[in-house]
């Protein structure tokens, strides 16, 4: 006879090769799904068998291997009831004459007659009583309560389930969903890190000297560059002058009245173009050449400085940078994301459920207090985050479930139906492409349960009739699963043979499944 | 040295378009690439998860935190849906950060090669104008129609499946049968070019990415641990030598020539395995099993016992070996790695490979991370042996930032 191992992909392989070494039978049946055929093991452990001249079957269970279905548990395609065990001969007690031979019963009868008689009488009475004991002994009052545990294997399986905001008719595995909505808005503080100079403009006055025949008109704002060392600073005017151009006049120098040129001349105030102490000019450092005015020839003007130019100041502050608008930004994603998926889910009642996983939330653009470089003491961001989502009803998406996966389940088993275990996890999101809302979830469930092969209680009392206790012990543990077994006989006295009732109707049989 | 599949219609091929993959969403999340110098790792394996945080320090790397998740008769591999597994992990990453509160999200997996197909191609192309100079655009077109190709004789062999390419890497090229790493800008009427692939199943790819995207991490990639150990190695281009990587319930094996991985393939058994075995047959405890397998008894039954099943073992090495088909003669050199490479008798297994083909007397060594050059342990130790293939893959990690800062 064949030796069956059963394997499944969690089994060691070594474990498996020291059974088949260990095992007497040479020819070995390994019962496996699909699954463990596919992985390469197989061939493994024909190589090993080769080597020590044993042989392998393989039994392939994958009539039980639907999607889902645990492989490599007990799954036997005979019916999971019990491997018979012929059981003994019953014994019929029965009033027979003993095999003697006729001229010596008649001996002995002749033994029984006469006076002798009524001292046998008692011993034949009491033998009659005995045996009358016997029989209401072993087959009415004899009773046997077998107590069996089984334990319940696991069965898993996994399926996509969809929730949808309007549901698809002929898809089995879609679930009503119902769109949530929630808005919430988020604040958060910080301080500035950036930092940035400030400070004030120095300001001063040149004067401008024309020597043209023409009046020339110095615009607001024309550029006037001083140099000072090795830098070029630039000024502007702050307001529009007129210089007038140059006259003759007649002065007299030594007696004699000479014609002379005189200069047209006018002052202008002058503010520098960027704030800082490089600005503060001594006007005694400078020189007619160091100072130039935009579009004005150097030799149609002179320059010189009228004041010192003074007031330039600076100074480093803190300031807004981008970075911390961006880490507030994110700070508060974080937590809308947390609060919202929160609040959607205090948002049903207690027969829906809403999974993290499936909720699309958009921000609105940031509100900040402050911009990128301005000087504040404290940078406050508020973010508003808009979640929706679908929530589906627990005991619909059970249903939908099991309803799939109980015909996945071998006829040899049976489940109980109220102990399905769902693990939702949300496997992909879709939105409606003009809403930008949730319009449908994917969801893969994994469901699990305990299962256990069903037992005909009336096949088992009947192959127990009046065999011995080791016997009945060894033909219960052949049930799968079987952790533990007990036979309690009554009446419980102690010279009576440890064996089954000759009644299968005196025979109890009482299974409990283990978890 | 290897056999040559020889196409010369290849360049008649339509141009194939490999598509790209939409990842698949959990939550809304931005995909932001970045390059910092901190990355995470994350090695799966069937029963145990290693978890490292190691950073940049100049040219090496420091580790800087890392942790393990193990768990007996439980497959990790197929579990990363589970959401007892997903809470465990977070956690794990909240102790590293709590140490060390870095803002990289960068994540790098290393999978076994169980679950990944591994392919290797040659292929000889005529080209129509041998006197122009080969360039870049011109490799790189006949790159993507080879790969194409060699997903179509993926999928030929493994029906009802769709797979995804992970990396993939040029070999050696051949100009007029002139080997080259090099091609651009040389003539020649034959090109030949040989490439090693690495696919993955798309449904289990769908479900890497939605894991990663549930213990909130950036994945940067997905490689094979030996692809990442080999890619991590320095100073080994040239070279050629075996790599096997023995854990508790797989053994990896690879073939490198030239620096580049030619063949990968694995086999399902590891330590795991020949202690199980032991303790089976002969009634021992885990640890009287280890200190059998160690050579470390009297009992003769015992130390038969170990042989043969080591010998077992080792013909499971070496028949993978041998499915090698495009490598004749095998390199030499052996460096073992793994959690349980320290276990090896290395002796043994050379006796037991002597029969493949090897170029020159093979000569076996077991690595661990202070063969790794490129990494500081002064800051933090790691466990040398177990978490040989986590550093290397935080090397190749940096590498693939850096590459992309660049």
């Amino acid at each position: 006879m064949a030796k069956i191992i059963k394997l499944n992909l969690n089994t060691n392989l070594g474990k498996i090769l020291g059974q088949i070494e260990m095992t007497p039978e040479s020819d070995i049946v390994l019962e496996v799904s699909k699954e463990v055929e596919d992985s390469g093991i197989i061939e493994n452990i024909k190589l090993y068998a080769s080597r020590i001249q044993k042989t392998i079957t393989i039994k392939n269970t994958d009539s039980f291997g639907k999607i889902g279905f645990v492989s490599g548990e007990d799954v036997s395609t005979n019916p999971i009831t019990i491997i018979n065990v012929t059981p003994k001969p019953k014994f019929k007690f029965s009033f027979k004459k003993p095999n003697i031979a006729p001229d010596l019963f008649s001996k002995t009868a002749k033994v029984f007659t006469g006076n002798k008689l009524p001292f046998l009488i008692i011993p034949a009475v009491l033998s009659i009583f005995l045996g009358i004991f016997l029989y209401l002994l072993y087959y009415q009052f004899h009773k046997a309560n077998v107590f069996i545990k089984i334990e319940s294997q696991v069965f898993t399986a996994s399926k996509n389930v969809f929730v949808q905001a309007v549901k698809e008719e002929n898809n089995d595995l879609a679930v009503n969903g119902k769109t949530v909505t929630k808005t919430l808005t988020e604040k958060a503080e910080g301080v500035p890190s950036g930092e940035k100079e400030i400070g004030e403009n120095a300001t001063g006055a040149i004067k401008i000297f024309n020597k043209t025949e023409k009046e020339t008109t110095i615009k607001l704002g024309t550029e006037v560059t001083i140099k000072n060392g090795n830098s070029d600073l630039i000024f502007v005017t702050e307001k529009e002058v007129k210089i007038p151009a140059k006259t003759t006049q007649e002065i007299e120098d030594e007696g004699e009245i000479k014609k002379a040129d005189v200069f047209g001349s006018a002052i202008i105030n002058i503010i520098a173009t960027n704030f800082g102490e490089t600005y503060n000019l001594n006007k005694s450092s400078i020189d007619e050449k160091d100072i130039s005015v935009k579009n004005l020839k150097s030799s149609e003007f002179a320059y010189e400085m009228e004041s010192n130019t003074k007031g330039g100041t600076s100074k480093k502050v803190t300031a807004v940078i981008q970075k911390d608008i961006d880490q507030l930004v994110e700070d508060l994603e974080k937590r809308l994301q947390k609060k919202l998926a929160e609040a959607l889910k205090n948002e049903v009642s207690s027969t829906e459920k809403v999974l993290e996983g499936g909720v699309n939330i958009t921000y609105s653009l940031p509100v900040v207090n402050a911009k990128v470089g301005d000087e504040v003491e404290k940078l406050e961001v508020s973010l508003t985050g808009n979640a929706d989502t679908l929530s589906f009803n627990k005991q619909e998406l059970k249903d939908t479930i099991v309803a799939t996966i109980i015909k996945d389940l071998p006829s040899e088993y049976t489940a109980n139906e109220d102990n399905f275990e769902i693990f939702e996890t949300v496997k992909s999101v879709d939105l409606n492409p003009t809403t930008k809302k949730v319009s449908s979830l994917t969801l893969a469930v994994k469901v699990e349960n305990k299962i256990v092969a069903k037992s005909n209680t009336d096949k088992i009392k009947e192959d127990l009739e009046g065999i011995s206790f080791k016997e009945a012990t060894d033909y219960l543990s052949k049930i799968d699963n079987i952790s533990d077994i007990k036979i309690i006989q009554s009446p419980n006295i102690p010279f009576l043979v440890k064996n089954m009732p000759k009644n299968k109707n005196n025979i109890k049989v009482e299974i409990q499944v283990v978890k | 040295m290897f056999s040559d599949k020889i196409v010369i219609t290849m360049i008649n091929l339509p141009k194939i378009k490999i598509p790209s993959r939409k990842s698949a969403k959990a939550e809304p999340q931005k995909q932001v690439i970045n390059a910092g110098e901190d990355v995470f790792v994350l090695e799966i394996e069937k029963e145990e998860l290693k978890i490292g945080l190691y950073t940049k320090k100049g040219d090496s790397i420091q580790n800087i935190g890392n942790e393990v998740i193990s768990r007996d008769n439980y497959n990790f591999e197929n579990s990363l849906s589970v959401p007892e597994t997903i809470e465990e992990i977070k956690l794990k990453i909240k102790n590293l950060t709590a140490l060390y509160p870095t803002k990289s999200k960068n994540l790098i997996i290393g999978i076994t090669q169980r679950n990944i197909i591994s392919y290797t191609t040659t292929v000889r192309i005529k080209r129509i104008n041998s006197e122009n100079k080969i360039t870049q655009k011109e490799i790189d077109d006949f790159v993507e129609k080879i790969i194409a190709n060699c997903k179509n004789e993926v999928l030929a062999d493994k029906a009802n499946i769709s797979i995804e390419l992970l990396n993939s890497d040029i070999i050696f090229t051949k100009v007029d049968g002139y080997i080259t790493k090099e091609p651009q800008g040389m003539r020649g009427g034959t090109l030949e070019i040989s490439i090693f692939v690495n696919f993955i199943n798309a449904d289990y790819l769908d479900e890497v990415i939605t894991f990663t995207n549930n213990i909130g991490l950036n994945l940067i990639t997905i490689a094979s641990s030996i692809y990442a150990f080999n890619k991590a190695l320095e100073n080994n281009i040239d070279s050629n030598y075996m790599l096997i990587d023995i854990n508790e319930n797989t053994t990896n094996i690879g073939i490198i020539f030239a620096g580049e991985l030619f063949y990968a393939t694995y086999v399902s058994f590891g330590f795991n395995d020949l202690l199980e075995f032991i303790k089976t047959k002969h009634g021992l405890n885990t640890s009287e099993a280890v200190n059998a397998l160690a050579g470390k008894t009297i009992d003769e039954n015992i130390l038969k016992s170990k042989n043969n099943l080591y010998d077992f073992y080792y013909e499971l090495l070496s028949i993978r070996m041998q499915n090698a088909k495009k490598v004749k003669v095998l390199p030499e050199n052996i460096k073992i790695i793994g959690k349980k490479s320290i276990n090896t008798d290395k002796q043994l297994l050379i006796n037991n490979l002597s029969s493949l083909n090897f170029k020159d007397e093979p000569v076996a060594s077991v690595l661990n991370t202070d063969n790794l050059t490129f990494f500081d342990n002064t800051v933090l130790k790691v466990p040398k042996y177990s978490f040989i293939k986590n550093v290397a893959l935080a090397k190749f990690c940096l590498k693939i930032l850096d590459n992309k800062e660049n």
